[in-house]
């Protein structure tokens, strides 16, 4: 069947489009312009601004392009007496009420409502009777407000409820004196909030971070990537020179168009984790000297790291990389470790890695795969707050009408329609061979058994943070993805940081020394050298006093960008490193898609780009292949990330190991807030979070004895006193921190104490 | 939390509301679950909002954006007995002014104000649909008195003033 | 003089009348009876509908008959009837009577609508304030089911017609048809653009038909006296009864269903005449919306579609104001513009700022602080919003705006130059500025 076409006349050119296209959208695609402010091509339209009115031949009044639909032979004039009269008319009463405060404004030289009043406006308006005021809400401490500005276009109110799923934003009171708000004047709690900012076309929301910090169009902007999560959203970064010297700054972040990842959306921490660009940086070379630091040139700080790793024996020393690098400095890092004989590990979370799952090559899957799914499960997995933006892909599928289903260990806020299946992690093993039973899918060698799942036929896995960490992550994996090549479902494992895939491409490419154990026990058997590479253990890491002692009586070395007060501690030599904003590179996401960015600015005091360091380094140890590489291309060269096609992952398991028996498991996984050092240090992220509370079931807390009902007593390494969140929704025998827990970070799908308190 | 504020009796009342639409559709209470609740506590604070939401399952800001709507609700506090006269077109040509003002004295209140001791809102409304009868004047968003005198005004507020005293 | 209620209102002189017995005793149920029976082909009753020359009587004045006919009977979807009874156009208070004295005749043509359209749920809205209609609807629909004439399995026939009464919070937009839709829907009540049309996406989204109630109560009578009784009641082009609630500056204000195409006069001598034998000023002949006609305008027009349209309004929803000469213009439509003013939903800008733009210009005028080109401007800023809302609010502020200042811009420019002194005060004896003196006798000649 051919697709029909039809043919339309906008201002003279005959144009062909679909039917049901609207004139608006027929207009965009050919380059013409019509006016709007409520019409957005990723939201509901409501044709209630009127900016966008023309004249169709035929029709006794002007109609809105946004919802008028074309029909063959349409004679659509926008620039027609009739069309500008209306669209003048429409200019004006938006005016009427709007403060004439363009130079204080945040949005000016990027206004829609400035920029069209300049074609559309008449240089006096004949209102002169008094301005409607409007009070402002906090929203947070990611956007401002500024209500009296707003035009009601609705756009936040619908971002709100079609695309984030948390409607928080409305329209409240009628007429005139409608105002757009939370009602409540509560902050908004979306994880993707601030696309709003970039919705609203005048300057009713702006960035908060942001506020008077500059003016548009001095700024650079580069293309970048956010380093997150692992899909990678596509960032446009902004810089601007300052008067001072030639000094650059971050300016901000928006995101970028893309349509295999983030679409037109960004998520919060995406778009604010540059606020942390200017903090805690380490800025020099520094030595620490019977107890003190000391700046070190360069030159001092190489030769010294040069001596102590050479020193090291085989297997003696380890290397702690963040899975958030760039594939190219985790390569040359890798090579040294290779050459240097460290063990390397960029795996925080996991704590079974039997089947040596590294996060190449499985999920051979889009995002359109997952916007097109019918039938999702979802293994301890929480999009909404991990990955924000599968979240919307998530929601995406189920208003299409899929089902949506979660193996859970603790009830989830989604923003989507799901059915949560609540149950202790050691039972999801049961869960998965009961479905399989369901589904006629035998493993074998494998006993079924009986509990009762009504998935379905299953056409999406996403197993997420709670398989990563899980202890029998090995079989979970496995399990699915037998079922996986059995009915042809598709399946996406997450995986930590941004670049699990690339680091662990690279990692196969060097025949890297990955241990199949896990990072807890790697860190604690004695190593007398300990190579941090943009971790800091205490926060990426399950992390315990052991693991601090072990730190202290080591060499550490740590190549890093931001300072911890720990790091102070048990660091011994730090090489500062160009931040992720200030690095340029290649990251491959969670889907295989391979991304290269350059920097967007350059690195702070005498920070350097990581390759580069480990290039000297390689040098001053000796290595000849390091002085080959002269430019981050050769690096590229020499990556292969073309490996990525032809990986698999075909572990089977044979035998299922008993689930450990622990009688209370902590759930929490680790913070999405405090992720990776970059956000850790932003502020305005770090200031959304609401007071730590323990989240746990009644029948628990009787089952430890434990008759307080304000708080509990902790013991994680220390004591600490808790508030108590007594709940229903939480698997019997599990607890979980909500709120401010990133403190309490390291201690996920491991046992834990708790007792009497208020 | 709701359970408090919407209790059983409120609540069956509201599910009377909530089988009139089709299944899934509870939202479509919303206005007349709000107006039970507000005939219950008189006027409607946030926690009374709030119940409703979490009773019929939706999002806050939803329950929120109605009740913002629809001139019936109050959101301050109001006497046990609201009086709203028409000040409409038809009514106006009548004398609903003179209505007003001499609600106003009787009271001895301004017209939005509540008689100190508590009984008597008096507030304007628009056409009541009622204009064949201006000057009308409704009583409880429930009760039409048309054709209003001075004298058949005394006898309206009368039972008002003194009822259960 | 003209025979009164022979259709929505008849047999409501009786006490009871709101009973099931009164209407069946009337003949009521008879043309449900009938289809049941016969299960009478839809497009049938569409016919019947269309001949008999019934248009909407919720103020668009659309055919009936044609409407019905846009909603595919055989689309599997579930779909709805919804009976506009929400009457929030100022001057109108007719459906008010029909739900509390004739609510049997209501439901009887709703549930024939309801067939003909295959619709299985029909609701009936009316505004809040209508708290003992509801309970005489609730009354009459318990009834009719106890009787098996309504709910599922009408007469064992296996024709199911559920009717739910609904009451609203206070809203006048609340009576545009998909404004309606929204707030049965538990929102706000803000009216949807169109296309897509309620007939094919409505109430849930699914195809929906919106009669005013006037509409509905008609179609027994018409099914039962047939399309041809129905249409010689009127004249050509307007078939049948209308309703008319003539109040304002009356003797004695009232609700008359009379033929239509009854001479003004006429009606306004059924209402008792002007008022303490004052002249008659101007009328809005179709509830407040409607563009106001001068007294010379109206002296030989008749009631119905064509005529008041020829003389410049519309018939509208029939709310007939009546203004004698001690009216100040200006306070008038300064009034009305409050109300605008206030019931604007708010969603659309020309209607969202014009609104307040049009009733800050009024203010000013009437408090003597409008600027010496505020007449120019309030036309003008009237004008701006016509054509371009979403829904016909815009021309329900644009409409009586434009007609009082170019019916009596005397009075306009004289407010304006006299600092908010009124023309009618200085020109014509007695005459109020306010206009709105209250006493029961000062207002009419007491009867
Ligand atoms: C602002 C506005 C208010 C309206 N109010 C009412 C009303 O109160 N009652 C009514 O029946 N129709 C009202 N209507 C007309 C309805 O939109 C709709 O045309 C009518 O209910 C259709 O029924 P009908 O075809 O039987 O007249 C209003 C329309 C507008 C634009
Ligand atoms: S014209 Fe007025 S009432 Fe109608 S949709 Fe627009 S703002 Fe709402
Ligand atoms: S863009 Fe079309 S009405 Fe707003
Ligand atoms: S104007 Fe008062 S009831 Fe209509």
């Amino acid at each position: 069947m051919t697709e029909q076409v039809l043919t339309v006349k906008i201002d003279g050119k005959t144009l062909s489009c679909k039917p049901g296209q609207s004139i608006i959208e027929v207009a965009d695609q050919n380059g013409i312009f019509i006016p709007r402010f409520c019409y957005h091509k990723s939201l509901s339209v409501v044709a209630s601004c009127r900016m966008c009115l023309v004249e169709v031949e035929r029709a006794p009044k002007a109609l809105p392009a946004c919802a008028t639909p074309v029909a063959d032979g349409m004679v659509i004039k926008s620039q027609s007496k009739i069309a500008r009269q209306a669209q003048k008319a429409v200019m004006e009463f938006l005016l009427i009420n709007h403060p004439l405060d363009c130079p204080i404004c945040d949005q000016g030289g990027e206004c829609e409502l400035q920029d069209l009043s300049m074609g559309y406006g008449q240089s006096e308006s004949s209102f002169y009777q008094s301005k409607r005021a409007v009070k402002d809400e906090d929203l947070g401490p990611l956007i401002a407000t500024n209500m009296t500005r707003c035009i009601h276009c609705t756009r936040c109110v619908r971002f709100g409820r079609e695309i984030a799923g948390t409607p928080e934003l409305g329209a409240v009171g009628r007429g005139g004196h409608m105002e757009i708000g939370t009602f409540l004047k509560q902050g908004v709690q979306s994880e993707v909030s601030g696309n709003m900012i970039d919705l609203c076309p005048v300057g009713a929301l702006t960035s908060k971070p942001f506020k008077y910090q500059g003016r548009s169009w001095g700024f650079g902007s580069h293309s970048h990537m956010s380093a997150h999560d692992c899909l990678g959203s596509h960032l446009s970064v902004h810089t601007q020179v300052t008067n001072v010297g030639k000094e650059q700054r971050l300016m901000r972040v928006l995101p970028k168009e893309s349509h295999h990842v983030n679409g037109t959306w960004l998520s919060d921490r995406d778009r604010f984790s540059y606020t942390a660009n200017e903090q805690n940086r380490i800025l020099k070379p520094m030595f620490k000297k019977q107890g003190n630091w000391i700046e070190v040139s360069w030159q001092e700080a190489l030769t010294l790291a040069a001596k102590k790793l050479s020193e090291l024996k085989m297997g003696q020393g380890q290397l702690l990389l963040s899975p958030s690098v760039s594939t190219e400095e985790g390569y040359m890092a890798m090579k040294l470790a290779v050459h240097l004989g460290l063990e390397t590990c960029f795996s925080m979370l996991k704590q079974d890695l039997k089947d040596q799952f590294s996060g190449v090559g499985v999920s051979q899957i889009t995002m359109h795969d997952v916007k097109q799914a019918k039938n999702i499960v979802m293994i301890g997995s929480n999009p909404k707050v991990h990955q924000p933006i599968l979240g919307l892909a998530i929601r995406q599928a189920q208003l299409a009408g899929a089902k949506v289903e979660h193996l859970t260990a603790s009830g989830l806020t989604l923003n989507y329609q799901a059915t949560q299946l609540i149950a202790h992690p050691r039972l999801w093993v049961n869960h998965l061979l009961s479905h399989a039973q369901s589904q006629n899918i035998a493993f074998e060698g494998i006993k079924s058994v009986n509990t009762e799942v009504g998935w379905g036929q299953v056409d999406l896995w996403v197993l997420g943070e709670g398989v990563l960490m899980h202890p029998q992550g090995s079989e979970i994996r496995s399990l699915v993805s037998q079922m996986v090549q059995a009915t042809g479902a598709k399946l996406l494992i997450l995986t930590e940081g941004s670049n699990t895939a690339g680091l662990s491409i690279v990692a196969k490419e060097l025949d890297v020394n990955l241990s199949d154990r896990p990072y807890l026990q790697k860190i604690g058997i004695h190593s007398e050298a300990i190579w941090l590479h943009q971790t800091h253990p205490e926060f990426d890491i399950p992390f315990n006093e052991t693991i601090y002692h072990q730190l202290k009586k080591s060499f550490v070395v740590a190549t890093s960008s931001f300072w911890s007060d720990q790091m102070k501690e048990y660091a011994d030599l730090v090489l500062p490193i160009a931040s992720h904003y200030e690095t340029s590179g290649t990251q491959v996401n969670v889907m295989g898609h391979v991304q290269s960015y350059q920097a967007a600015l350059m690195p702070l005091g005498e920070s350097r780009p990581a390759w580069k360091v480990f290039k000297v380094l390689g040098q001053l140890l000796g290595k000849t292949d390091f002085s080959e590489i002269e430019a981050l291309s050769d690096i590229q060269q020499l990556m292969k990330l073309s490996v990525l096609s032809h990986a698999g992952y075909d572990y089977k398991v044979d035998q299922l190991r008993p689930a450990n028996q622990v009688s209370l498991l902590n759930i929490s996984a680790k913070h999405p807030m405090a992720c990776d050092a970059q956000v850790r240090h932003a502020e305005p992220l770090q200031n959304t979070m609401d007071q730590l509370r323990v989240r746990i079931s009644e029948q628990t807390l009787q089952s430890l004895d434990i008759h307080s009902r304000k708080t509990v007593v902790l013991f994680s390494g220390a004591f600490s006193e808790v508030l108590l969140d007594i709940s229903h929704d939480i698997a019997d025998g599990c607890i979980e921190f909500v709120g401010d827990y990133r403190e309490l970070a390291g201690s996920w799908l491991q046992e834990i104490e708790l007792g009497n308190g208020a | 939390m709701s359970s408090q504020i919407i209790h059983e009796r409120l609540a069956s009342a509201i599910d009377q509301w909530v089988n009139k639409f089709p299944k899934g559709e509870q939202k479509s209470a919303t206005l007349m679950a709000l107006r039970l609740v507000q005939e219950e506590y008189r006027w409607l604070e946030q926690p009374h909002l709030d119940a409703v939401a979490e009773y019929l399952k939706l999002p806050k800001i939803d329950v929120y954006e109605v009740a913002s709507f629809y001139s019936m609700y109050q959101h301050q506090p109001v006497g046990k007995h609201l009086v709203k006269v028409c000040t409409s077109l038809s009514c106006c040509l009548n004398g609903a002014y003179g209505v007003v003002e001499y609600l106003e004295g009787k009271l001895n209140i301004q017209c939005g104000q509540t008689t100190k001791d508590g009984r008597i809102t008096l507030q304007e409304t628009e056409c009541l649909a009622a204009c064949a009868g201006a000057p009308a004047i409704c009583v409880d968003d429930k009760f039409y008195h048309e054709n209003v005198t001075a004298q058949t005004i005394e006898k309206m507020i009368r039972p008002l003033i003194e009822e259960g005293a | 003089m003209s025979q009164l209620n022979q259709v929505c209102y008849r047999g409501i002189e009786r006490e009871d009348s709101y009973t099931l017995a009164a209407y069946q005793a009337i003949g009521g149920y008879s043309a449900w009876r009938k289809i049941l029976e016969e299960k009478t082909d839809r497009n049938q009753i569409i016919e019947v509908i269309k001949a008999s020359g019934l248009k909407g009587r919720g103020g668009a004045g659309f055919s009936t008959g044609l409407k019905w006919s846009f909603v595919d009977k055989n689309n599997p979807k579930q779909k709805f009837l919804v009976c506009n009874s929400d009457e929030g156009e100022p001057g109108t208070c007719k459906d008010t009577l029909i739900l509390s004295k004739n609510p049997h005749q209501l439901l009887e043509g709703m549930a024939i609508c309801a067939y003909v359209m295959g619709a299985t749920k029909a609701y009936n809205y009316m505004r809040g304030e209508f708290f003992l209609q509801y309970q005489r609807c609730e009354q009459a629909l318990n009834d009719a089911i106890s009787a098996g004439l309504l709910g599922k399995n009408c007469l064992g026939t296996g024709v199911d017609v559920e009717i739910f009464n609904i009451l609203g919070a206070g809203s006048y937009i609340v009576g545009e048809e998909t404004a309606m839709l929204e707030s049965l829907e538990g929102k706000r009540a803000q009216p949807r653009y169109k296309p897509p049309f309620p007939a094919v996406s409505g109430l849930y989204g699914m195809p929906t038909i919106i009669n005013n109630t006037e509409t509905l109560a008609s179609v027994p009578v018409i099914l039962e006296k047939g399309a041809e009784w129905f249409a010689q009641l009127g004249t050509k082009g307007s078939g049948g009864t209308k309703i008319f609630c003539v109040s304002g500056h009356v003797n004695q204000p009232g609700v008359f269903e009379v033929p239509m195409g009854i001479a003004f006069s006429e009606l306004l001598e059924m209402a008792g005449g002007v008022r303490k034998g004052r002249k008659l000023k101007a009328v809005i002949p179709g509830g407040t919306s409607m563009r106001i006609l001068s007294a010379n305008k109206t002296l030989s027009m008749r009631m119905d579609y064509e005529d008041i349209a020829k003389m410049g309004s519309a018939l509208g929803s029939g709310g007939v104001i009546i203004m004698d000469d001690s009216t100040c213009m200006v306070q008038a439509l300064c009034h009305m513009m409050r109300f605008y003013e206030e019931e604007s939903c708010g969603q659309c800008t020309p209607c969202r700022e014009g609104s307040g733009w049009v009733y800050k210009i009024l203010k000013d005028m009437v408090s003597g602080k409008a600027r010496p080109d505020a007449v120019e401007q309030l036309y003008t800023v009237a004008k701006k919003i016509e054509g371009r809302t979403i829904c016909a609010f815009g021309e329900a502020i644009s409409w009586p705006v434009t007609s009082f200042i170019d019916t009596f811009r005397e009075e306009f420019d004289y407010i304006v130059a006299n600092q908010g002194k009124s023309w009618v005060e200085s020109q014509v004896a007695g005459a109020h500025a306010r206009a709105f003196g209250w006493h029961a006798k000062d207002n009419r000649d007491a009867s």
